[in-house]
């Protein structure tokens, strides 16, 4: 119910009275042959009337004063309150009846409107505030100008908004808003809303099904329900936008910042390059002629620009997978020829090396990218000869199993410690005691299990401190059946 | 007849092959080893006047090999190691 002032009241209820003083004087001085009934239906319209348009007690007002006033003056005995004829209290009884259900009546139409008005003050203020929040400034803080807004759009007492994402709280008008701060905290951790009649507070976490990205009190307003639904919701997509926006713009930054190292990388390739082909061709060109002592040193400088030009391609090769960059040319392949280019590529680093290549001779085709695949080969075969005695041998095998091909590279090196075996091939991880003495990068590993998923394979490796480790991975078995068909 | 007996250690092939040259060139008599174990066996057998020695080796290191020699030698050796500044 609306709240009135007395004054407000005071004055009705003598505008009532006015007005039956005003009907009763006007039949008694100046229409005074208009009959009782007349009169008896003016004082009822002049009740409804007060009743459809003020309320209860001044219809019983009306309603008394006109029965009286009836009384009084138009019914015989004319100037007493005597009534003669028990008819006079029936339409005493009508009087007051009519007034009672007139205003009943209006009362909750009149409800009704105020409500539907209510609504749709609501409404606009909530498209009002959707307009505002969508407008906020991506710069400052969003938690705070979601407060602000709310407080402004919605006249409320108070408003806080609790931001999960910076833990902070921030407050818009009642600097005492009558909930503490972890109440405030906890309505977001535990998505827990609270409504406190007696103090005008309402607590509910700001979410979109998922969990809360933070909590909203509103303090001195009455809002309703949906209204207070709505502005959580509002204020949770504003925030929840506004995240999204940051992780893109970090991602965008990221890329760049990726694009930036490739051109760089190209750059420095170039570098690289150019004086190496320089050497290359001076080597070569002083091959044929040089005298047989030195022919082999020639050869020595000849074979080393190019192993020094391959690392080059391939370091560059593994900063763009790294960054990102792998594209996959996948062929169907024999997984011994790639194995066999891998040894080959690697052939002066492992000349004097007990290689053991053990491939099954049935093995089916793979859908592999060959170059990026004899990489990945290589790069463990590396590691191998990183790690394990030169005197040792190393294992090469390729199998069929299961819809695969499974290759692994066996060495007989110091083995990995159980707790590290998943982190290898994590990027930049280097085991502690390796770090000092052997020179790596610890990007190898990370590369080649790139590069094992991109083909939607596995790579793992099992292993033994002091016996050695085995690597593994697994790639598609190339569907031929439809070419075969053909 | 040569100048000396060299043993030359080292895990790089293109390392062992560019000094066994160049020394061979100057009449040394050169011996190979690729690995810290082979080269004590080497040793043995060659018994060379200079053992040129690589630090950084997988299995045995150039330390521990270096150990292994003085234990039984007091022949001159040269350690070699491509060792960055920083570390």
């Amino acid at each position: 119910m609306t709240t009135r002032k007395p004054i407000q009241t005071l004055a009705r209820v003598l505008g009532t009275l006015l007005i039956i003083a005003a009907i009763t004087a006007f039949y008694f001085f100046i229409f005074n042959q208009a009959n009782s009934t007349t009169v008896a239906m003016t004082f009822l319209l002049a009740t409804l009337g007060v009743a459809t348009a003020w309320g209860l007690l001044e219809a019983i007002i009306a309603s008394v004063a006109g029965m009286l006033c009836f009384n009084f003056f138009f019914l015989p005995p004319i100037l007493t309150f005597y009534l003669a004829d028990t008819q006079n209290w029936v339409a005493l009884f009508v009087f007051l009846v009519t007034a009672v259900v007139a205003s009943q009546l209006s009362t909750s139409v009149k409800q009704r409107a105020l409500e539907a008005t209510r609504r749709r003050e609501e409404m606009e203020r909530l498209y009002e505030l959707s307009r505002a929040l969508m407008l906020v400034d991506k710069q400052s803080s969003i938690a705070g100008q979601i407060s602000q807004r709310i407080a402004q759009v919605f006249a409320v007492d108070g408003v806080a908004v609790f931001d999960r994402e910076t833990d902070q709280i921030y407050k818009t008008g009642a600097a005492d808003l009558p909930i503490s701060d972890t109440k405030l905290r906890d309505s977001a951790l535990q998505a827990t809303a609270f409504h406190d009649i007696q103090m005008n507070l309402s607590v509910l976490p700001l979410s979109l099904g998922r969990e809360p990205v933070g909590s909203l009190a509103i303090y001195g307003a009455s809002i309703s329900d949906t209204a207070l639904h709505a502005i959580g919701n509002l204020a949770a997509i504003v925030m929840e936008r506004a995240r999204a926006e940051a992780t893109a713009t970090r991602m965008e930054a990221a890329r760049q910042n990726e694009a930036m190292k490739s051109m760089l990388l190209d750059a420095l390739a170039h570098e690289f390059k150019t004086p190496l082909t320089s050497i290359k061709a001076a080597a070569s060109s002083i091959l044929d002629e040089a005298p047989p002592a030195q022919k082999e040193l020639v050869a020595v400088i000849e074979e080393e620009s190019d192993r020094l030009d391959s690392l080059v391609s391939e370091t560059i090769r593994m900063a763009r997978i790294e960054a990102g960059d792998l594209h996959l040319e996948r062929r169907p392949q024999g997984a011994a020829d790639l194995i066999k280019t891998a040894v080959q590529k690697l052939r002066i680093l492992l000349e004097d090396r007990d290689i053991r290549v053990e491939t099954d001779p049935a093995l089916p085709d793979v859908l592999a990218d060959a170059e990026l695949v004899e990489l990945t080969v290589r790069q463990l075969l590396t590691n191998a000869l990183k790690y394990a005695n030169p005197e040792s041998p190393i294992i090469i095998r390729a199998a069929a199993a299961d819809g695969v091909v499974k290759i692994s590279v066996k060495d007989f090196g110091p083995g990995i410690a159980p707790k590290n075996l998943l982190k290898i091939f994590e990027k930049y991880y280097r085991v502690e005691d390796n770090t000092a003495r052997i020179p790596g990068t610890g990007i190898g590993l990370s590369i080649a299990r790139d590069i094992v998923k991109a083909h939607g394979g596995d790579i793992w490796v099992e292993s033994m401190l002091g016996e050695g480790s085995e690597f593994f991975f697994t790639l598609p078995v190339a569907e031929r059946l439809a070419e075969q068909k053909r | 007849m040569s100048a000396g007996k060299i043993l030359v250690v080292d895990d790089e092939p293109q390392i062992r092959r560019v000094m066994r040259v160049i020394l061979a060139g100057e009449n040394y008599e050169v011996m190979e080893a690729r690995s810290g174990e082979a080269a004590l066996l080497r040793f043995r057998e060659f018994l060379p006047d200079l053992v040129l020695l690589d630090l950084n080796m997988p299995g045995m290191s150039g330390l521990e090999t270096c150990r292994s020699i003085r234990d039984t030698s007091d022949v001159p050796i040269i350690v070699l190691t491509i060792r960055r500044e920083e570390e």
